[in-house]
């Protein structure tokens, strides 16, 4: 359990480093100067349709995902590039501590990025719209966007040298556009997921409702569920990562 | 007859600690370790070989980071790949100067205490940062740090659970002169502790200050093993420079090649050096020439005994 700790401390620090940090926090935040700019002369029903529909349609689609996926992929990815493995990997410690110490650093490292990002649109939209419950929904739906993109990029940033475009190609091609058009991949998409919980707790306009039923697809709107798979993905991410760990060869030959 | 010495470690297993079985690892269609059976004690051992000899490949597969393609490689008698539970008794300070920048090198110490379940993890660090004479400089970022300084802290990370067996791969990479003499004082004090030092370099100076036993390695082979003194003399069949100091060189250089034993002499005012095939033949035979020329010989030297001429030896043969 120490081990746990100190492992989880360490590369949250790591991972939250001053530069990548603001850097995300320009992406993250990047809806609130919008809100702010497009509020005078428009009613606040308006600003709360806006806010919901592009949370959806930029900050869970592209915003939230590629600043989780850059936090998540440094998380091993930046040890192995780094040759700083060996530090980790040769202590007395079962790699299931430092596999699950590693993704709840990078799950915890992401939801701080997206939450800061969160707070600032959330602000902007409760300023513009006088409703300060409208981020809870998007402060949930990011806990879930963490949870499940640590589970699936800390692995991918082990195991890829460029686990970043990797990951990226994954979101744009997988997510956003087989994602649209193949049913079957739903259920199984982050993206999806992470609408599914917000959706649960948002209070969506007619227009919202059609936006988000268009993106679901199959999928039930329901943050218990949502939350579900993104422990479900974590749990097997936690299996694959320190079977990676034990079995293969981390360090260059 | 070939002059290699044979490429096998007879060093007495009963008391080694970490050992290579027909250990090899390739990456595709390139081996970087063939076939290699050694093994490391007590004491300080040098692993020598040219770049790219396979050294690193190899303490990376004794290690545990590396999976070995054939053979075994063990740790206190347990495969570390499978036994994360031996680490707790070995330091490893990798060949990368990499080190986490973000940390001060008292938080990287203690933190690798902390992994390594040592229970007093501060003061532990305090000592091993001691140890490394970076001290003062505990408390600076491991960002700032020369490459000397990096080295160190990472000596002191891999030291700082007291560790029966340490692992260093090129340790004394950018360190000055001041600190490499330091380091190797502090090897030879720990292996002289009964810790297994194993030290890679190619270096051959460093080596032949710290080392009581080299293992040699050239194009992923095992090329040899044992003290250097023993292996020169594994090489039975290649000349060796004798140096002898004497009041009458020409007339004991004179005697001396009546023996069929040697193959050339030069004689200088104060001396002859005589390249031989049979050293053992020759320093018997230098008392019974000295007595019969009438001649006092001050001293008797081996002129190519440094571990310099076994390792070009070595590779020659390779």
């Amino acid at each position: 359990m120490r081990a746990f700790f100190l492992i989880t401390r360490s590369v949250t620090g790591r991972l939250l480093g001053l530069r990548r940090s603001i850097g995300l926090f320009v992406l993250t935040g990047s809806i609130a100067p919008l809100l702010l700019v497009l509020a005078p002369g428009r009613s606040s029903e308006w600003m709360a349709t806006f806010y919901n529909d592009i949370t959806v349609g930029l900050g869970f689609s592209i915003l939230f995902p590629v600043a989780a996926l850059v936090v998540s992929t440094a998380a091993l990815g930046e040890e192995r590039k780094s040759h700083t493995l060996p530090f980790l990997l040769l202590k007395p410690v079962s790699r299931w501590a430092i596999s699950l110490g590693v993704i709840t650093a990078a799950a915890l490292a992401s939801f701080v990025i997206l939450g800061a990002g969160v707070i600032a649109s959330w602000t902007a939209a409760a300023v513009v719209t006088g409703d300060w419950s409208i981020g809870v929904s998007t402060a949930v739906a990011a806990a879930v966007q963490s949870v499940a993109s640590a589970a699936l990029f800390v692995p991918l940033g082990l195991v890829v040298g460029r686990a970043a475009v990797a990951g990226l190609g994954y979101l744009l091609i997988w997510e956003v556009t087989l994602g649209n058009v193949i049913e079957g991949i739903q259920a199984s998409s982050i993206y999806r997921i992470v609408v599914s919980a917000w959706a649960d707790l948002a209070a969506l306009t007619p227009d919202n409702l059609e936006t988000v039923t268009e993106v679901l697809g199959r999928v039930e709107v329901g943050v218990g569920g949502a939350v579900a798979k993104a422990a479900a993905l974590a749990i097997i991410s936690v299996i694959v990562t320190g079977w990676l760990l034990k079995h293969r060869d981390l360090v260059p030959e | 007859m070939t002059g290699a010495p044979r490429a096998t470690d007879a060093r007495d297993v009963s008391d080694a600690t970490v050992v290579a079985t027909d250990l090899s690892k390739w990456f595709g269609q390139k081996v970087a370790v063939s076939e290699v059976n050694c093994s490391f004690g007590p004491g300080v051992t040098g692993l020598l070989g040219p770049n790219g000899a396979g050294k690193t490949t190899l303490l990376r597969v004794l290690a545990g980071l590396l999976s070995p393609s054939a053979g075994k490689a063990a740790i206190l008698g347990r495969n570390p790949k499978r036994h994360h539970s031996v680490y707790r008794h070995v330091g490893f300070v990798p060949e990368d100067e990499a080190v986490y920048n973000h940390m001060s090198a008292r938080r990287f110490v203690e933190w690798s205490a902390a992994l390594s379940k040592v229970e007093d993890a501060k003061s532990a660090a305090q000592r091993a940062l001691d140890t490394v004479h970076l001290g003062e400089d505990a408390d600076r970022a491991l960002l700032g740090f020369s490459k000397g300084m990096r080295q160190r802290a990472k000596v002191a990370a891999a030291l700082v659970h007291d560790p029966q067996v340490l692992i260093l791969d090129e340790p004394l990479n950018g360190t000055d002169p001041v600190q490499r003499a330091r380091l190797i004082d502090l090897f030879v004090q720990l292996g002289g502790e009964g810790r297994t030092i194993i030290v890679s370099s190619h270096v051959l100076a460093e080596v032949d200050r710290m080392a009581t036993r080299v293992v040699a390695m050239v194009n992923g082979r095992l090329a040899a093993a044992g003290s250097v003194s023993a292996l020169r003399d594994a090489m039975s069949d290649t000349p060796r420079l004798i140096r002898i100091d004497t009041d009458r060189p020409r007339r004991l250089a004179r005697r001396l090649l009546a023996g069929n034993w040697v193959e050339s002499v030069r004689v200088d005012p104060a001396g002859i050096e005589i390249r031989t095939s049979d050293a053992g033949a020759l320093g018997h035979d230098i008392a019974v020439a000295a007595r019969e020329t009438d001649s006092v010989v001050t001293a008797v030297s081996a002129e190519d005994d440094s571990l310099e001429s076994v390792f070009r030896y070595l590779v020659e043969q390779r």
